[in-house]
């Protein structure tokens, strides 16, 4: 064969031409599972950016002119008491394990967006990693497909055709 | 020719693979621009629905979690305003998506190609 696929690809291809349908049953199953594994972390990283995107939207709707305006304040989500704004330039921010600090309008919306950008790269990378072992997943089932359609020519008393080995 | 069998398949493996990719891209810009479709519609169904309203009526407008007092002409500019966003992202959507399906036809194009390539090599072959 003419094609140079990297070293530990190689491998991996003749590892898979080589093992058994139940070792490959196998690798499908640990495939299965590390993709469900990879899918919620994705879940939970969209979450977690539309709780940051929701934040920065509320901070861009605010107006200089909402001095002294009467809000409704929730204490639950439904129920609420009144209140009015004093300061339309001062935010405490929530950072986790239970510190918060104080910004102003503008360093406020520049923290959330840098928290949704930074949030959009974890998303890329995990993205990356799901494609890859998709791929994986992929090659595992196409070699037990072909593994199984030629122990059923076998079976059937005919000629079985010679592996193609893929490089991918 | 096993050599150029080998490529050709490599190559047309990772077409298909490109063409899914892009394909999966149209169907999300599809989801999202439905999204922002009915979030336009939300906003014209609240500004008939609240088209009836006195001038004088307190209305409040949600902000996060909390909701602020505002009156019902700042309310109105707010609606048309939001539902001008929603007209802007629809038409960057389907500029995206237009750019997608162009994308996609050339992947398609290169691949007919290559099967045609393929078929007149066996013919040669022969």
């Amino acid at each position: 064969m003419a094609a140079t696929p990297s070293a530990p690809a190689k491998s991996e291809m003749i590892d898979l031409t080589k093992l058994s349908p139940e070792q490959l049953i196998q690798i499908k199953q640990e495939f299965e599972q590390e993709i469900t594994n990879v899918q919620d972390s994705l879940s939970t990283l969209h979450g977690c950016q539309a709780k940051y995107a929701g934040s920065k939207e509320a901070l861009g709707t605010f107006q200089p002119n909402w001095e002294n305006r009467q809000i409704l304040v929730p204490l639950t989500s439904s129920m609420y008491v009144p209140g009015r704004v004093k300061d339309l330039n001062r935010f405490v921010i929530d950072i986790g394990t239970g510190y918060y600090i104080e910004k102003d309008l503008e360093g406020s919306k520049d923290y959330f967006k840098r928290r949704v950008e930074y949030v959009q790269e974890q998303i890329e990378k995990i993205e990356k990693i799901h494609l890859q072992k998709t791929r994986f997943y992929n090659s595992v089932m196409s070699v037990l497909e072909m593994k199984q359609a030629a122990a059923a020519k076998l079976q059937s008393q005919q000629q079985s055709q010679p592996a193609v080995t893929q490089s991918s | 020719m096993a050599q150029m069998d080998i490529e050709l398949k490599k190559a047309f493996t990772e077409m298909q693979i490109n063409k899914l990719e892009t394909t999966k891209k149209i169907h999300m810009i599809d989801m999202k621009c439905d999204m922002v479709k009915t979030g336009k519609q939300k906003y014209q169904l609240t500004e008939k629905g609240t088209s009836s309203l006195a001038d004088d009526t307190r209305v409040y407008q949600s902000v996060g979690r909390m909701f602020l007092l505002t009156d019902v002409q700042n309310m109105r500019e707010d609606l048309k305003a939001r539902q001008e966003k929603c007209d802007k992202a629809i038409e960057l959507l389907e500029k995206k998506k237009e750019f997608l399906q162009k994308s996609l036809k050339s992947q398609e194009d290169g691949l007919r190609e290559l099967v045609q390539q393929r078929k007149e090599a066996d013919q040669t072959a022969k």
